[in-house]
């Protein structure tokens, strides 16, 4: 205990550099988040470039894209381009168009005889809102077509009327209906909605916050841990002879560095959210965590990046190899998994690798709490990789001591 | 008090470092270890303090194994490496108050032996601004916490100006006259003038060695 606190103490006395470190670091997240923002804004000002591919040769289709075309235009506009579904997922990927539906081989004949073959549609995780849009305005087309063809419905009624047909018309107007409904009712199943990339339901704002925590996480640790690179090992060794093992010496020294950060970050954690709510930076629909998605979400994130900086720099022997190697192996490996580049622009090579890679459970932890998903996997292995960098840690320790300290 | 080592050997991988190291003290004593780079005076010093494992051998403490009792060890020796075993980030305080608890500390500091160190002097600076004279009398004075009967040196005072031997010599002959038995390994003949007896270590064995003042026949002997 009294070695955890004068760890703690040591660690302690680089918090101005911390702090400085993560308010220049911080500034950084907040210009991305603001123009992450802006874009999103932007985006929603301008026009939806839709994908339509398929089965699309009915000239019912054309006067549907027309219709499409049309749509109150002072809000936005969806722009359907005809293409082959390969050139469609590039484009998908690439941001060039937002989305793209696929129109199943013999859709409109089934259609004509009141059956459903679904419409598949695609979107990226950024353009989920927009799927939202879409999906919405596309309702609100097929309602008015319906509400003005029941019309007809009942105009027909009223036609068998006209005709001295009184006696058969409540029949056959209770059959139009009946039939009206089950058409109705089966269109519900008309469209699936498919999401593209791992990480389906983030919003691009969510996923940059996300990961890019993550990320700012394992850099602002390294003034809390870099004293540990190249230190006089004798210390240890004093510390063997007086009874201190090596688990009990790393267990203490790493519970300092997460004190310290658990600090570190809850105080800068107050900053964006003050500025937030000053100039509604994150925006209205920003990041809202709950106390669980901190206990079970952050706090073993926080875990995870102090056991992962405590081996990375017990491993290396002095201050400049190891800032340097800590710096590219968190940075390639945040790349990797996803951190600071969405994932779903990867390859599917890199993706599957995201799922092995402790910051990518990290982000996918942190994830499931903003997609109200179960965290336990994700938070199992955060717990696992941690465990791991832990014995690790007091593998390297154990075998600097097996040679006397040196 | 007396102690006596058995048969310490070791072995790292192939190599055989100790193969049979044998000597014993008795309290007010100084035994000083001798012996060319890498004979294993250190890996010797490193076993008695229990950081390393023998391979074979005992370390009797009044008839008592301190190799398997280490509940006794910690108690009964004090360790001060070759290295700085201290936190550069803290002051000398904060790093005497790691080992002794602050009742001790204060009482140590007001004209006991961490005095006598002349730790005062500079018991609020840090570790990272110390002269390496300041820095070997902080680690003796850890190490003389809860005050072990046998202390294990390794090289005390090497690099250190005349000035700060001096002063370091002169506490552990004060050590060895209130009973503190001192094993030293050394290369300096002024640390050897401390010694009662001296051992070199030569393939892994203890070899008794009257140290006459004669550095030629000194070198003749550990080469």
């Amino acid at each position: 205990m009294k070695y955890y606190k004068l760890h703690l103490k040591k660690t302690f006395r680089v918090l101005p550099v911390l702090l400085t470190v993560a308010a220049v670091l911080l500034s950084v997240l907040l210009v991305i988040f603001v123009k992450t923002r802006d874009m999103s804004r932007e985006e929603n000002e301008n026009r939806f470039t839709i994908g339509v591919v398929g089965d699309t040769g009915g000239s019912f289709f054309q006067f549907g894209f027309e219709m499409i075309k049309s749509v109150d235009p002072s809000r936005f506009t969806i722009e359907p381009i005809l293409m082959d579904e390969e050139t469609a997922k590039k484009k998908l990927l690439t941001s060039e168009i937002k989305a793209y539906f696929v129109i199943p081989k013999g859709f409109m004949r089934a259609a004509n005889y009141g059956e459903i073959i679904p419409i598949r549609y695609y979107s990226t995780p950024s353009a989920v809102d927009v799927s939202t849009i879409i999906k919405d305005e596309i309702t609100k087309i097929v309602e008015t077509v319906l509400r003005e063809s029941q019309k007809g419905v009942f105009g027909l009624g009223y036609l068998l009327d006209d005709y001295g047909y009184e006696d058969i018309s409540e029949e056959q107007m209770d059959a139009f209906n009946i039939e009206y409904i089950d058409l109705i009712v089966s269109r519900n199943d008309m469209v699936k909605t498919e999401t593209a990339g791992i990480t389906s339901g983030l919003g691009l704002f969510e996923y940059l916050a996300v990961g890019i925590s993550v990320y700012l996480i394992l850099i602002m640790i390294i003034p809390l841990v870099c004293s540990n690179a190249g230190r006089d090992r004798s210390f240890f060794a004093v510390m063997k002879s007086k009874g201190v093992s090596a688990f009990r010496q790393v267990f203490a020294e790493n519970a300092a560095l997460f004190t310290a950060l658990i600090f570190a970050v809850f105080v800068l954690a107050g900053l964006p959210v003050a500025a937030s709510a000053l100039f509604d930076i994150a925006g209205s629909g920003g990041l809202k965590i709950s106390a669980a998605a901190i206990v079970f979400g952050v706090i073993p994130v926080l875990i995870l990046a102090s056991s992962f900086a405590y081996f990375m720099f017990e491993l290396f022997g002095n201050i400049i190899s190891a800032v340097t190697g800590y710096f590219f192996i968190t940075t390639g490996m945040c790349y990797i998994s996803g951190c600071i580049y969405p994932l779903y622009a990867m390859p599917s090579a890199l993706r599957k690798i995201a799922y092995f890679t402790p910051t990518g459970e990290a982000r996918m932890l942190i994830s499931s709490f903003l997609l109200e998903e179960s965290p336990t996997v994700p938070f199992l292995a955060v717990m696992l990789f941690s465990a791991l960098f832990f014995a690790l840690s007091v593998f390297v320790r154990n075998r600097c001591l097996k040679r006397g300290g040196a | 008090m007396v102690i006596d080592i058995e048969n310490i050997s070791k072995k790292y991988g192939k190599r055989q470092v100790l193969t049979d190291v044998t000597f014993s003290a008795k309290s007010g004593e100084c035994i000083g270890i001798i012996g060319a780079n890498g004979c294993g005076k250190s890996t010797l010093l490193s076993i008695l303090a229990g950081v390393q494992r023998a391979d074979g051998g005992k370390f009797l403490c009044d008839g008592k194994d301190l190799l398997t009792r280490d509940d006794l060890r910690n108690r009964a020796v004090g360790y001060v490496p070759q290295g700085t075993p201290l936190l550069d980030e803290l002051n000398a305080y904060d790093n005497l108050f790691l080992w002794y608890d602050k009742a001790t500390l204060e009482k140590e500091l007001a004209g006991g032996m961490l005095d006598t160190l002349g730790i005062n002097e500079f018991l609020k600076v840090r570790v990272s601004r110390m002269s390496g004279g300041m820095k070997k009398r902080l680690s003796i004075g850890c190490a003389l916490a809860h005050y072990p009967p046998v202390l294990l040196l390794d090289e005390p005072m090497s690099a250190l100006d005349i000035a700060c031997k001096q002063k370091i010599k002169d506490y552990l002959k004060e050590y060895k006259t209130k009973g503190g038995i001192l094993i030293l390994v050394t290369h300096d003949t002024l640390e050897l003038e401390l010694c009662d007896r001296c051992y070199i270590i030569k393939d892994g064995k203890t070899v008794p060695f009257k140290f006459s003042g004669d550095t030629e026949e000194l070198v003749r002997e550990i080469s």
